[in-house]
């Protein structure tokens, strides 16, 4: 107990406080800009923390890392040009409200459902790090595999107005991942002699390219219909979120921190994973399934409180068992060595005072991120005040200049530009574009696993039964489909 | 005088709208999926030394599936299905000027890209590259908007990118070309 109350003391110092508010504000600012993200945003402030205390520097990055989690919903929401795939699921809900005039409420759900689902994940890994580690390890490729077959199942329901064209999005996402180096014989695939594709397609370029250039481009391509004022007017009073509003949201909320707990605490599955099933679980739950994609609170509340989760729960492997599980965790990984701190089995005995720290400087940076993304609020949605004619030339130029940055070269910037080609043609031909990314992001985590599962396996099937978990949710997967087959009839006959 | 119809700026591509573009989308994806039966993964992924699964395994299942799906959106379109009349009621159409704004646009920036790589390889100082071609480029896509009035061109050519410079280097210390 004493050390806990020595390092909440420690965790409470002004040092500290600063370096959490200023990893905060990095987070948020380069979270925005289209082209950066979370780990962009840590590998730049890693060497800020080279003179930091330990507990100073890891709070630091931690701040960076909350805030960057809602730095992307700024951009999603306000210019419908999400900074990372999983922020996409932001765009569904938050965009057409902030054209509907109503750009601070949507960002206030979002400010609000992200703080609160990261602190519910927060709860989770102070109280129950080492019990869900130990499940989380139990989590092969068999069972990683059959909860990836299961969630693209359950995220098919949005594959928009045509089944058979969101299915096939998917699948050419999913097709266009599997460019890269083998990962079992290390030999290329789909990489037509260039070495920048060895490591597969740059998601975030591919991401910005299909999802935020086109629709930068319909925007400048509506210019000649411009005929001057702000594009959303934004109206005080009704722009705002009242406080019984959010409290209606409480629900969507608590399972969107659910999933993404869940999703965070497995390494490997990501973000994107946990705002789609999130949004896809709100959109069946929801008493007014037909306003999703309209502008409706829940919908924004789902993806944020799931993604902003998963940041959280991504440091229960990463603590307790030393296995990072995304990018912005492996960043973390690294920092946490550059300061004398090896994660793993060990730490909550070799590190307790730092350990405790780093939990309340997690809770400080929840704060910070509310007080900090309140007072910006009303500077972030007057981007919707410029005129088109500056914002939307001048983002173009920064999703070049953040993809050149974070890709590290020209290569990265062209292929933005290919898949900005094939996301305009795939907006005007009506196929999901949100499909695509799903398969692009799980398409590689799915044929990994199922890969891995086959040589575990022994390529016997029969040996399946082993694995009671994965065979329940193989099992229950068609069983889902049906439903959401049967749903989606009824939808259409209404 | 013939009575078809004269194809302006603003028709459909080839006429193509809900059910025929569906169609012709269909066709399209069998194609693609022959395509890359018999040339693209014979060519590109080499199965040798696999000891689970193929490395082609994945890409021949999502090729079959892509192939099963031009089926049956040629099917669901040839036979008037509800998924295919959903198609005929409204949504997105494709033009021509769509086509031509897109062309613009991704040209535009292109050039503004290579600009950036060859000013910046020619001048060899850090940043050379950016500064010349951001503001041309910048110039360039206010133009396009078409509505932009001349102080806009002056702010986004003049403040922009020392703007994002000044943000970028001294900022955040990352290199631009």
């Amino acid at each position: 107990m004493e050390t806990i109350l020595t390092a909440v003391a420690d965790a409470l110092t002004l040092s500290t406080f600063l370096s959490v508010a200023l990893g905060v504000i990095i987070g948020i600012v380069i979270g925005a800009v289209p082209g950066l993200n979370a780990p962009m945003a840590i590998a730049v402030a890693i060497p800020l923390t080279f003179t930091m205390d330990p507990l100073a520097a890891i709070g630091l990055l931690v701040g960076v890392m909350k805030g960057g989690g809602f730095g992307g919903a700024i951009g999603a929401i306000l210019l419908n040009t999400p900074g990372e795939p999983h922020s996409a699921a932001t765009t569904l809900d938050g965009h057409p409200l902030a054209k509907k005039g109503k750009p601070r409420r949507a960002l206030q759900t979002a400010l609000y459902s992200s703080v609160a689902g990261d602190s519910c994940s927060d709860i989770v890994l102070i109280l129950l790090a080492p019990t869900l580690a130990v499940f989380a390890l139990k989590a092969g490729p068999v069972e990683l595999a059959a909860i990836l077959i299961l969630s693209l199942t359950l995220i098919a329901s949005l594959s928009g107005r045509s089944l058979t064209k969101g299915a096939f999005a998917t699948v050419f996402g999913a097709l266009l991942a599997t460019a890269g180096v083998d990962p079992e014989t290390a030999s290329p695939r789909f990489t037509f002699g260039y070495v920048d594709l060895f490591d597969g397609l740059p998601l975030a370029a591919v991401a910005i390219g299909v999802l935020a250039v086109p629709e930068i481009i319909m925007r400048l391509e509506e210019g000649r219909s411009w005929r001057g004022g702000t594009r959303a007017a934004s109206s005080e009073g009704t722009d705002r979120l009242h406080v019984s509003e959010f409290f209606g949201l409480r629900k969507t909320v608590l399972r969107g921190a659910g999933i993404g707990t869940a999703i965070g605490a497995l390494p490997g599955l990501g973000t994107t994973l946990a705002a789609f099933l999130s949004y896809t679980a709100a959109k069946r739950f929801s008493k007014h399934p037909e306003k999703m994609g309209k502008g409706a609170l829940e919908g924004i509340a789902a993806t944020e409180s799931a993604n902003s989760a998963v940041s959280g729960a991504n440091m229960i492997p990463l603590l307790t068992l030393g296995i990072p599980g995304n990018l912005t965790a492996a960043l973390l990984v690294g920092a946490f060595l550059i300061h004398g701190v090896t994660p793993g089995p060990l730490i909550f005995q070799r590190d307790a005072g730092l350990i405790y720290g780093l939990f309340a400087a997690m809770i400080m940076a929840n704060v910070m991120v509310l007080l900090i993304g309140s007072i910006g609020l009303r500077v972030f949605a007057m981007i919707l005040r410029v005129p088109p004619f500056v914002v939307y030339p001048t983002v173009l130029l920064l999703c070049v200049v953040g993809i050149y940055v974070s890709q590290g070269g020209f290569f990265a910037v062209w292929l933005m530009l290919g898949f900005a080609v094939l996301g305009y043609l795939m907006v005007k031909l009506d196929i999901s574009v949100v499909c695509f990314i799903i398969g692009l992001v799980l398409g590689p985590m799915i044929e990994l696993s199922i890969r891995q599962s086959v040589v575990l396996l022994g390529r016997n099937p029969v040996a399946i039964f082993d694995h009671v978990f994965a065979l329940t949710l193989l099992l229950a997967t068609p069983i889902v489909a049906w439903l959401l087959l049967r749903d989606r009839k009824r939808t259409l006959a209404a | 005088m013939s009575d078809r119809p004269i194809l302006d700026r603003t028709s459909p591509v080839a006429g193509l709208t809900g059910r025929r573009r569906d169609l012709v989308l269909g066709v399209m994806l069998v194609l693609f999926a022959w395509l890359l039966h018999l040339w693209i993964i014979p060519w590109q992924v080499n199965d040798e030394g696999s000891f689970g699964l193929a490395p082609s395994f994945a890409p021949r299942i999502l090729a079959w599936l892509i192939l099963g799906l031009g089926c049956v959106l040629i099917v669901l379109n040839l036979h008037g299905s509800r998924e295919a009349g959903m198609a005929d009621e409204g949504g997105p159409v494709l033009t021509f000027a769509n086509l031509s704004h897109l062309a613009l646009c991704i040209g535009t920036t292109a050039l503004m890209l290579l600009l950036m790589r060859f000013a910046g390889a020619k001048i060899g100082w850090p940043y050379a590259g950016f500064l010349a071609a951001a503001p041309l480029g910048l110039l360039a896509l206010t133009w396009i908007h078409g509505r932009a009035p001349g102080w806009a061109f002056a702010f986004n050519a003049v403040l922009i990118p020392p703007a994002i410079y000044l943000a970028f280097w001294f900022g955040l210390g990352l290199p631009l070309p």
